[in-house]
């Protein structure tokens, strides 16, 4: 699905954020995936969550974009942890714990 | 599914725990690894988590590094200082992996922008609409011994706001082990596909 843009911030936007456009450079129209535009501002802001929440917990800002398979480090870290439990229960009465 | 669409999965906090603990008996986490998995596989895929999800995976850490401690006799500053450090270094690695997966463009930190009453009066009325089931029990709950009464079983609120939150988030499926999410499939059936593992 495509729009059109003729504002010169949205096309500042698509230049920035590498999303799919066209420069017609006599009218200033763009044309911008809108698809591949609303993903990139929520990763944008999935980013910024990220790093506020880095932040918080005393760790750096993140300036590389990491391996994928870095999720597959957590697997199994709380393993000490694991009870007769299901994780439904766990989490549930964890909910019940809070007062 | 055509090459240039997202297929977003909103993971409950259930798997997440799963996934960092690998459970004693092995199904849960077979299954959380398999949905981990397949998601770093497929390049379109994309885990979408939000901030009561983390909020609830941090309570739980906190909880169970408490609750699975040995005793040690008089709990002292000394012991109370570990605990708190362990959780918090626990805390701190979930968070260092899960965001770096974020930055790699992997997971989504959805931000809802709808306001916190209106996501609220929606629970209201969903939870309104929904009466669980209420049955007979012959084993306590905390000590596991023997204790006839009743209990009430049914999607719970949090449930629910989760359910809310990935409709904001438009995914395509909630991944969960939690069988109470069977009465909102009807709910959210438009929206996106309920699936319990």
């Amino acid at each position: 699905m495509y729009t059109i843009h003729t504002d010169l911030a949205s096309a500042s936007y698509a230049r920035k954020h590498d999303t799919i456009y066209q420069n017609n450079s006599h009218n200033h129209t763009f044309k911008v995936d809108i698809t591949n535009e609303q993903e990139t501002r929520k990763s944008d802001i999935s980013h910024s969550s990220a790093n506020e929440l880095r932040k918080l917990y005393g760790l750096p800002r993140i300036s590389h974009k990491p391996n994928v398979e870095v999720i597959k480090e957590i697997k199994g870290m709380m393993k000490e942890y694991a009870d007769e439990e299901s994780a439904v229960d766990v989490i549930k009465h964890s909910r019940e714990d809070v007062y | 599914m055509s090459s240039n669409t997202q297929e977003r999965t909103y993971i409950d906090s259930n798997i997440w725990f799963a996934y960092i603990t690998q459970d004693k008996f092995g199904e849960e986490s077979d299954q959380a690894n398999k949905i981990i998995d397949d998601i770093i596989r497929q390049k379109n895929s994309v885990a979408v988590i939000s901030h009561l999800a983390i909020l609830e995976v941090v309570n739980v850490i906190r909880n169970k590094v408490v609750q699975k401690t040995k005793h040690r006799g008089q709990l002292d500053l000394n012991l109370e200082t570990e605990l708190r450090q362990t959780a918090n270094e626990l805390i701190k690695e979930f968070l260092d992996k899960t965001t770096k997966w974020s930055i790699a463009e992997k997971l989504e930190i959805f931000e809802v922008t709808k306001p916190l009453v209106e996501v609220w009066k929606n629970t209201f009325l969903i939870q309104n609409a929904i009466l669980g089931q209420i049955i007979e029990v012959h084993k306590c709950k905390i000590c596991k011994g023997v204790f006839n009464g009743y209990t009430y079983k049914g999607v719970d609120h949090y449930d629910i706001q989760h359910a809310l939150i990935a409709q904001e988030a438009k995914v395509n499926f909630l991944a969960t082990f939690d069988k109470g999410y069977n009465e909102l499939r009807d709910v959210f059936r438009d929206s996106f596909e309920i699936k319990i593992y």
